[in-house]
């Protein structure tokens, strides 16, 4: 069977390694012995399912009549009717429990002591800012259901000023993406900043809005990138944001974190120069990512620029297996929007936005950061406001 | 920090899906993979304690990287030996090829 390279799995297993092996800042939660046994174990129960077992469903696909170039309904239902897929489906999402639970576990037992580090290293922020909005209401693509199987989701709060969610938000994504995003989990921030050099080489914004920013693992990219910018995420999570504030001021990053919805931006019209996101459009819906385009457009100066950076799911060189195979997530892990997304005419959507139809961007960029989930280059979707 | 300690919600909202025709399979499944889990965790305990007495005797501790690497292969070769059934594809449309071939070779055998 067509399995990973020896080659490409030494590179995994290393880069697991030193993601987890280390803590890339105070913050980041502390495991026992047995936690990281237990973790390790599960990420290279993943990493057979991923190399070993999918190549395997392909295989089968291909020796029942397959195509590449089938129409997606035929593909959907002839993997979905495979032995192998049937086992690949179970396997995958009893591991993603038991991951999940072991993360979980891991980070309730000091959630109050990372709560209090959160508080004292804001007590003393020399950095950026954090502004909380206890009004707002989570749109309900964000509180319908738990989004990838997390117990209770973003929002999450076990205590007043808790950090859980967002703890274990960064704890999960380092062994979810199996390590290969770095230890910072930055790429598809670095990703963004080098889409952003090349293609706009005379950019020098001096604002930088990051929406969606969980623990602003995305966002600190953008303060290194573009020194003379003021940075802000804003997110509708509480818990993300006190635990992203805290952790850029530990590793020494100005952000300005400010809890608000994407669909209606507290920015004046014409205020800010880039604006940017990180996998936020698959976490939202068609009418939730309509009104995010138009806020982006208006608060936008002219010659500014829309950035969305996501999970390059069915697209590039991707044929009917890969798109069959990328619809796993929205059957079988809470990502409600992962296919709906992919169903859209975007550059259409932009325009409507206010965006002109020429600006509009739409590729797999690829500056050597990729999406751990098949390897592929990160999605830049975008557009540049231009003005008469 | 047992479920009764615990202060989280242990089920997500929304579906949860069945793969294997009934749930009784798919428990028994998750409560496999969590034992294969914890038997992994119990090996890596198994070789601290190893690197431990190598270090009483004088023999000093093995390098990290080395612990580290022979514990990824050991967790391989656990996983390989686990999933080896679910390779063989029981029920594909090779294995009905590979069974039909048998049956039509008893056949012959008699004939």
């Amino acid at each position: 069977m067509a399995a990973l390279p020896a080659c490409q799995r030494a590179e995994g297993r290393s880069a697991v390694a030193e993601a987890s092996g280390k803590r890339p800042h105070e913050l980041f939660p502390e495991r026992t012995a047995g936690e990281v046994a237990r973790q390790a174990f599960l990420v290279e129960f993943k990493k057979a399912l991923v190399h070993d077992l999918r190549p395997r469903i392909r295989e089968d696909f291909l020796a029942a009549g397959g195509k590449p170039d089938d129409a997606d309904v035929r593909a959907a239902a002839l993997v979905a009717s495979l032995p192998s897929h049937r086992w690949y489906s179970a396997l995958a999402r009893a591991q993603h429990e038991l991951y999940v639970d072991s993360t979980a576990e891991c980070v309730e037992r000091q959630a109050v002591a990372l709560r209090d580090r959160a508080r004292a290293v804001r007590n003393a922020a020399r950095h950026g800012t954090l502004h909380l909005d206890p009004s707002l209401v989570p749109p309900s693509y964000q509180s319908a259901v738990d989004i990838h199987c997390v117990p209770g989701g973003y929002n999450l709060e076990l205590m007043p000023d808790d950090v859980y969610a967002a703890a274990r938000y960064e704890l999960g994504i380092t062994l979810y993406t199996l390590g290969q995003h770095g230890a910072l989990n930055d790429s598809k921030g670095q990703a963004g900043v080098a889409f952003l050099q090349t293609r706009f080489p005379q950019l020098d914004p001096r604002s930088i809005v990051d929406l969606g920013c969980t623990v602003g693992n995305s966002t600190l990219p953008y303060v290194d990138a573009f020194p003379a910018a003021t940075v802000t995420g804003i997110d509708v999570s509480a818990p993300a944001l006190r635990y992203a504030h805290a952790r850029s001021e530990l590793l020494g990053r100005a952000v300005h974190f400010r809890q608000a919805n994407a669909e209606k931006l507290p920015w004046a019209d014409g205020s800010v120069d880039v604006v940017v996101s990180h996998i936020l459009m698959h976490e939202t819906s068609r009418r939730g990512l309509a009104r995010i385009f138009t806020e982006c457009h208006r608060v936008l100066r002219c010659g500014g620029v829309m950035l969305h950076v996501d999970v390059p799911a069915g697209r590039g060189d991707a044929d009917a297996f890969d798109r069959a195979m990328a619809d796993w997530e929205t059957d079988n892990n809470n990502e409600p929007f992962w296919r709906g997304l992919h169903a859209l005419d975007l550059p259409h959507m932009a325009v409507e936005a206010g965006f002109d139809a020429a600006s509009v961007f739409d590729e797999c960029f690829d500056a050597g950061h990729v999406a751990f989930i098949n390897g592929r280059p990160w999605w830049m979707f975008g557009a540049r406001k231009e003005c008469p | 920090m047992t479920a009764s300690q615990s202060n989280r919600p242990r089920v997500p909202a929304g579906a949860r899906p069945v793969f294997l025709g009934d749930g009784v399979s798919e428990t028994l499944l998750g409560m496999l993979l969590a034992l294969a889990t914890e038997t992994s965790a119990l090996a890596d305990e198994i070789d601290d304690l190893r690197e431990a007495l190598r270090e009483a005797r004088g023999d000093g501790r093995s390098d990290p990287t080395d612990i580290e690497s022979r514990r990824v292969l050991r967790r391989r070769a656990m996983i390989e030996r686990m999933l080896r059934i679910v390779q063989e594809g029981l029920g594909s449309q090779a294995n009905e090829q590979r069974n039909a071939a048998y049956r039509e070779f008893v056949e012959q055998l008699s004939r």
